[in-house]
């Protein structure tokens, strides 16, 4: 067939503004959707029915509102700081551990994580609402 | 043969090219390093460490708010709640995504919903400084 007679066919652009119309509306469910940050997930365990029945008696550690640590064991005396707490810790016995009342988030999860770091197994027990003095 | 080159009948697409240049890359860079998952709420300051587990996904979490507020699934409950929707689902672990500044009395009442439910693994979410 001879292409004269054909008909021709026009060259039309495709307009951009159909396609920047859903590329923006992509952007806005990622932006809205995406987080960027990174969870780590520390493992506690919460002093229930099944730890009171231990025949060893716990260690405990005492944090204080201030943040400042201290060991019950026979007697209390102060802890050092969090960084250390483990070679602190008398072997082979549960620790507990009990913040007063007051006592931020913040100044718990130390506390938690040099144990965790040191694969030292401890147990969040209740709170406390009396002042601790330094013996 | 013409001396003035004819000019180039423009469209008014031709500004909208450097524009989506520029979105089209923030999209990729959306999809390449961001992570589609369920946020907390934004105006929990998550305390910062790293510990040994990488948590994959907050799929079910609850949150306790600076002021002692606790969400679950994007409600307000109260512990007693708390502790009667858990009733009702199988969940062995759970995550706790705990305010910086939230006191350890809050945390406690939230932990005492967890205290009678022995089979639940309970984990505290750091965000990775």
């Amino acid at each position: 067939m001879h292409a004269g007679l054909l008909p021709q066919r026009r060259s039309r652009r495709i307009s951009l503004t159909a396609l920047i119309d859903v590329v923006f509306i992509l952007l806005m469910f990622f932006m809205l959707t995406t987080g960027f940050s990174q969870w780590q997930a520390l493992n506690i365990t919460v002093a229930g029915a099944d730890t009171q029945s231990r025949a060893d008696a716990p260690v405990l550690v005492l944090i204080r509102d201030d943040g400042s640590l201290f060991l019950l064991d026979e007697q209390l005396r102060p802890l050092r700081a969090a960084d250390a707490l483990a070679s602190e810790l008398p072997a082979d016995r549960p620790v507990v551990i009990s913040a007063h009342k007051e006592t931020p988030v913040s100044l718990i999860v130390p506390v938690l994580k040099s144990l965790n770091r040191e694969h030292t197994a401890f147990t969040l027990g209740q709170t406390f609402d009396t002042e601790i003095h330094e013996p | 043969m013409p001396v003035i080159p004819t000019r180039r009948r423009t469209s008014g697409d031709d500004n909208l090219i450097p524009l989506i240049n520029i979105v089209f890359l923030l999209l990729i860079f959306f999809m390449v390093a961001g992570r589609i998952q369920q946020q907390p709420d934004a105006s929990l300051q998550v305390p910062a460490g790293s510990a040994a587990a990488e948590a994959q996904s907050l799929s079910v979490f609850v949150s306790l708010a600076a002021d002692g507020t606790l969400t679950y699934r994007d409600e307000v409950v109260s512990p007693a709640a708390l502790s009667e929707q858990l009733e009702h689902t199988g969940l062995k672990s759970i995550s706790v995504v705990a305010d910086r500044r939230a006191t350890a009395a809050q945390l406690d009442d939230l932990l005492e919903v967890f205290r009678q439910r022995t089979d639940l693994a309970i984990s505290l979410i750091l965000e990775k400084p």
